[in-house]
This record gives C-alpha cells, sequence and structure tokens, in this order.
C-alpha cells in the first residue's frame, strides 16, 4: 500500500481516538481514561508527522541531490527533535509546578500558546509556499487574525487573573471610541485579508504580518476592559478560538486531523461559552462590548436595616444539630484559600452524622469548573458537589446553608422583574431553614446591587475573612 | 433546554454559512487555476495542459470541500459530545481541549519539511518555535488534565455514617 495511505489511517485513528476521548471526558469514573485517550492519539499523530515529513524532505533530497544542492534534512530533523524537547520541558514544568489556584491562567496561557503557533505555522507556510489558491490564502489570513487575537487576547486574561497591575487599570478609552477603535482595526484587517488574495508573494508575507499586527491590538483592546466575573466567558471563548485557528491552519497546510482536533476544541469552547453567558443571563455580546441591562436602583442600607450578626459559636451549634447542610462557595473562597477548611469542616460534621453537600453556582469562580477543582484538589468526593438543577429542588429540606464568598448567584432580586440580574439562574439558598452568609462586609457583588438574602429573617451574617471564620466554626465544632 | 437548543442552531446555522461560502469557492476554483495554468506555459500543448490543469484544480477543489465537510460534521460531533459533560468536569475539559489545540504541532512538523525544501532555514526555525509552543500545550494540557481529574476520582476516606 502507498504509505501516504497509511499514514492518512494513522490520522483517523488519532481523531477517533481524539472524540472518544472527549467522550469519556463526561463522566468523572471515565473522564481518566479520556484523558490518556488524547494522549496515545497525540503521540500517533505527532510520531507519525514525523515520518510523514521525513518522507517528503527525502523525496526533495533526490531531486536536489541531482542539482548539487544541500540537503536541509538533518538541520530540520534536529530542530524538530530539539523543540519537541524543550515543549516537553516546559511543557511538564507548567502541568506538575502549577497551583490548583492558579488554574484559571494556566488555561489562559495555554489558550495564547495554541493561538501563538498557529500564528506561526500559517505564517510559515505561507513564506514556503508557491503558489496558493484562494482558499488556502483566506484560511492562512483567518489563521493569523483568530490566532494573534487568541494570543494577546489570552495575554490580557491571564494578567487580569493573576491580578497584576498593569491590566488592573482596565482600558484608558471611553466605550464609543473603544468601538469605533475596533471596528477600525476589523477593517484594517478585511483590507489586508483581502489584499493577500492577489498579492505576490513578497507583499503576501508583509500583509500577513498587517492581519497578525491588527490582530495583536484587537486581542488587547477586546480583552482589556472585561471585568473579572466575567473572566469565564473570556476563557471559554478563547478556547474556542484557539480550536479554530488550529482547524483554520489545518486548510492552510490540507491536514485533516488539525481540522478534526481544531473543531472539537472550537465547537467545545463555543458550548462553553454559552453555558457560562446562559448562566450569567448576559448575551456573549453584552459582555464582550460592554452595556446590557440597568437596573432600578435600590437603597442598600434600607435593604440592610434588618441584617442579623451571628458568632461561629452559633453557627457551629446550628450546623451541629441540622441534619443536611450546604455549602454554597463563590470566588470569594477561592480569594481566601478556604476549600482545605471547608473540607474539614465537612469532615468532623459527616463524622457526627450530617450530610454535607456543595451547591456549585455554574459561574462561581472564574472559568468553567473553578470551584469543582478547588474542593476536588481538597479532598471533597465529587458526588458532593451538585449542580443547581439538581440541588435547588431540594433546598427547601436543607437545615443549613453556608454561603462562602458568593453574592450575585444566590440573589433572589434575580427573581424579579427590572433588576440588572432579573432572569439570571440562582441557587434557592433563600429557601432554606437557615442560611449564614459568610463575607467581610456587605458590599455589592460584581452585579453592584444589594442582596435582600442577607437581611431576611432566616438569614445572618458571620463578617470576615473566609478561611478564618470557617476555622473558627471548626476551634467551635471540637469544644461541643 | 433552551438555551441549548439555541446554541445549537446557532452552531448549526454558521456551520451551513461556512459550508455555503466553501462551495462557491469551489465553484469559482476550477476556472481560475485552469487560466493560470494556460498563460503559464502557453507555447506547447494547450489543450493537453489545460486538461491537466483542470484535474489539478479539481483536486484542489475536491479536497477543500472534503476539509469543509470534515469541519462541519466534527463540529456537530464535537457539539454531541461535549454537551453531555457535566459542569463539575468543566476545567478538565478546557484543559483537556488544550493539550487537543496542541495538534497544530502536526501542522508545523509538516510544514518544516516544505521549510527543508524551500532551502528556507529561517522559516524552518520560525517552525520550531511554534513546535516548541504547540508541545508546551500538548504536554501541559494533558499533565495538568491528568492531576486534576487523578484528584477528583481519589475516594475519601469511607464515609463514616
Amino acid at each position: 500500500m502507498d504509505s501516504k495511505v497509511i499514514y492518512d489511517i494513522f490520522y483517523l485513528l488519532a481523531a477517533i481516538l481524539f472524540i472518544l476521548g472527549v467522550k469519556l471526558m463526561g463522566h468523572p469514573r471515565t473522564a481518566r481514561r479520556g484523558n490518556m485517550f488524547g494522549v496515545l492519539g497525540m503521540t500517533i499523530a505527532i510520531v507519525i508527522s514525523i515520518m510523514k515529513a521525513n518522507d517528503i524532505m527525502k523525496v526533495n533530497d533526490i531531486m536536489k541531490a541531482n542539482e548539487a544542492l544541500v540537503s536541509l534534512q538533518p538541520f530540520t530533523l534536529f530542530v524538530i527533535g530539539l523543540c519537541c524537547m524543550i515543549g516537553i520541558f516546559f511543557g511538564a514544568i507548567l502541568a506538575t509546578r502549577v497551583k490548583m489556584t492558579e488554574m484559571p491562567q494556566l488555561v489562559a496561557v495555554f489558550n495564547g500558546i495554541g493561538g501563538l503557533a498557529s500564528v506561526l505555522v500559517a505564517g510559515a507556510a505561507l513564506v514556503v509556499a508557491t503558489d496558493l489558491f484562494v482558499d488556502e490564502k483566506i484560511a492562512t489570513a483567518l489563521s493569523g487574525f483568530i490566532g494573534s487575537i487568541t494570543f494577546i487576547g489570552s495575554a490580557v486574561a491571564a494578567g487580569k487573573l493573576q491580578e497584576l497591575n498593569f491590566f488592573k487599570k482596565g482600558f484608558p478609552l471611553p466605550t464609543f471610541l473603544r468601538h469605533i477603535l475596533n471596528l477600525a482595526l476589523v477593517c484594517g484587517c478585511g483590507w489586508a485579508s483581502y489584499s493577500l488574495l492577489n498579492a505576490s508573494s513578497d507583499q503576501a508575507v508583509l500583509l500577513y504580518i498587517a492581519i497578525c499586527g491588527f490582530g495583536f491590538v484587537l486581542g488587547y483592546t477586546l480583552t482589556a476592559p472585561i471585568g473579572g466575573a466575567d473572566m469565564p466567558v473570556v476563557i471559554a471563548l478563547l478556547n474556542s478560538y484557539s480550536g479554530i485557528a488550529a482547524s483554520a491552519t489545518g486548510f492552510v497546510v490540507g491536514s485533516n486531523i488539525l481540522i478534526i482536533a481544531g473543531s472539537l476544541v472550537g465547537a467545545s469552547g463555543i458550548i462553553l461559552t454559552s453555558l457560562m453567558c446562559v448562566a450569567m443571563n448576559r448575551s456573549l455580546l453584552s459582555v464582550l462590548f460592554g452595556g446590557g441591562k440597568v437596573g432600578v436602583d435600590v437603597d442598600a442600607d434600607e435593604v440592610y436595616a434588618t441584617v442579623k450578626r451571628t458568632t461561629a459559636d452559633d453557627v457551629a451549634m446550628m450546623a451541629d444539630m441540622a441534619e443536611r447542610v450546604v455549602v454554597v462557595p463563590g470566588y470569594g473562597m477561592a480569594v481566601a484559600q478556604a476549600q482545605n477548611a471547608v473540607s474539614d469542616m465537612a469532615d468532623i460534621l459527616e463524622a457526627r452524622g450530617v450530610t454535607v453537600e456543595y451547591a456549585i453556582h455554574p459561574v462561581a469562580g472564574r472559568m468553567p469548573g473553578h470551584m469543582n477543582v478547588l474542593l476536588a484538589e481538597a479532598d471533597v468526593d465529587y458526588e458532593q458537589l451538585k449542580e443547581l438543577e439538581e440541588i435547588n429542588p431540594t433546598f427547601e429540606t436543607v437545615d443549613l446553608a453556608i454561603v462562602l464568598g458568593a453574592n450575585d448567584v444566590v440573589n433572589p432580586e434575580a427573581r424579579k422583574e427590572g433588576t440588572v440580574i432579573s432572569g439570571m439562574p440562582i441557587l434557592d439558598v433563600d429557601k432554606a431553614q437557615q442560611v449564614v452568609i459568610i463575607k467581610r462586609s456587605l458590599g455589592p457583588g460584581y452585579a453592584g446591587i444589594p442582596n435582600p438574602l442577607f437581611a431576611q429573617d432566616n438569614a445572618s451574617m458571620l463578617f470576615g475573612d473566609g478561611r478564618e471564620m470557617i476555622q473558627e466554626i471548626i476551634t467551635s465544632l471540637k469544644e461541643l | 433546554m433552551n438555551f441549548e437548543k439555541r446554541s445549537k442552531l446557532i452552531i448549526m446555522l454558521g456551520a451551513c454559512l461556512f459550508l455555503f461560502t466553501g462551495l462557491l469557492l469551489a465553484q469559482d476554483e476550477p476556472s481560475s487555476a485552469s487560466e493560470n495554468v494556460i498563460v503559464e506555459q502557453s507555447s506547447d500543448t494547450p489543450a493537453v495542459v489545460a486538461v491537466s490543469g483542470d484535474s489539478a484544480a479539481d483536486h484542489k477543489s475536491a479536497m477543500l470541500m472534503a476539509g469543509l465537510t470534515i469541519f462541519v460534521i466534527s463540529i456537530f460531533v464535537g457539539v454531541e459530545v461535549i454537551t453531555k459533560v457535566p459542569q463539575k468536569l468543566h476545567t478538565p475539559l478546557m484543559s483537556g481541549s488544550n493539550a487537543i489545540s496542541g495538534i497544530t504541532i502536526v501542522g508545523g512538523i509538516l510544514v518544516s519539511a516544505d521549510c527543508a525544501s524551500a532551502d528556507n532555514k529561517l522559516a524552518v526555525v520560525l517552525v520550531g518555535i511554534a513546535i516548541a509552543l504547540a508541545m508546551i500545550n500538548v504536554v501541559g494540557g494533558f499533565g495538568v488534565t491528568h492531576r486534576m481529574l487523578s484528584m477528583f476520582t481519589k475516594r475519601k476516606k469511607a464515609p463514616s455514617t
């Protein structure tokens, strides 16, 4: 059989392994096997590619030998090998050293790296190509454009998540001017892409650099103004972009495995993006470009007139007497690094016959699934982590709900008309028998509105740092 | 699940639009390509060259169509498979798909052969950087996913009740 056919069959095998791998990711028990399928698929794809590249170079060397040209084959193989080693080295360091709390940044960095790799591959393909067809040129332009937006956009997102000062300032231009700037950049890109279609190869490279330049600036102007709580959407979207960029690169180099794997990632990112948007009840456009619903101003002092305070001792007492306790974590838990303390508290309560569960809102934290990862790291069994649809109907039978650093996702105002968060799905914490909210102050959440839950009859506030308060509760529990 | 339907519809529409554009492009292709070939080799046997040019262009547009079909269908497969992933596994899903998007490494390796054939050392080095970056994605992505999933599947001590 023709060796090319054999290679293609192996590529198909790799593609099947990727799809099966993602499918197995659907359940915690099979997810690890799914990941292994991915590793296997990727190993096959890489090995086959090196063999294929070697074949191409061999054929060319025979032609070159006739013209007495020097072969670049050893040099290229050396570069491939060396770069793979470098990549493995740094990849392994990132995979083993990064803390679980830094996961959102790491995912953002990976998105950006993927985007930049696509930019470089498509660029190199353009440099050495002799005659490209129109569709290949379009794919090259797309690859450069999407890839460069992904690269800088992810860098900005990672900087914001790492809370670097440089990215804290937001964006200096007013919204209206920002839209004009973005539009101008997109138009510039469109012009460069259009010119690329009819350009000679030297011009084409310059135009490609221009496209990437526009993309880089656009990546910054698009992501810089987006606030922290909208980061889950941004990360999911950039995830999708990095896949689409890989897919476009697949059209450039004419490789089906790139198209398949890229579109798989693209689809996954898009689905996560739309899930996040629904969970925040905002449209993707309002997340990306600002604006959105405006609610009626409510006087916070009036809402909070009947707020009650409680102490760690009282909470410990309530928890000890309860049959079912639900912890509702939010970004505040991640900030206070309270996950281990929470897990310890749950252990003590369970030892005394109390059922402990965790209610996780889809957008709690800074990326999809953030809370689950933190709690899993703290040895919480995944069976105890409940999703919104699963736990909401049962809140009436919950004796004690402990809200830890969450605010907007438990705000009952979302059920009313005419507020900023109207229609957003929330955890029905207010229906629990007793609610304790652990929070530093009565300050508003990202939505900027007061939360009537805090002042409800069955609710009381425990003011302080999340981890310290949980530790105090643990101390009191032990004394009981 | 209203949002699921909506997002699926949007993706379907986008995919159809993409396929449609591709069809238009593919129809456009043969004429312009065969013209090029004829212009380049005008003096000798234009008829034969035109025919061979046509078949080359046909091959190209067939490849494009195949690529587009694969793209659209694998998006559908992706949507079907991924909507079943539960919320608690969303972060491992993201880091896992990070690793899969490191597939660009295949593109990099294949292009590096073209660069070597074109005697362009600079391009080889450029692609080398891309290969290293994509490899970071692959190893880092799969590695961190494995680490996370081990935490998920690790059984805690038996419940004491």
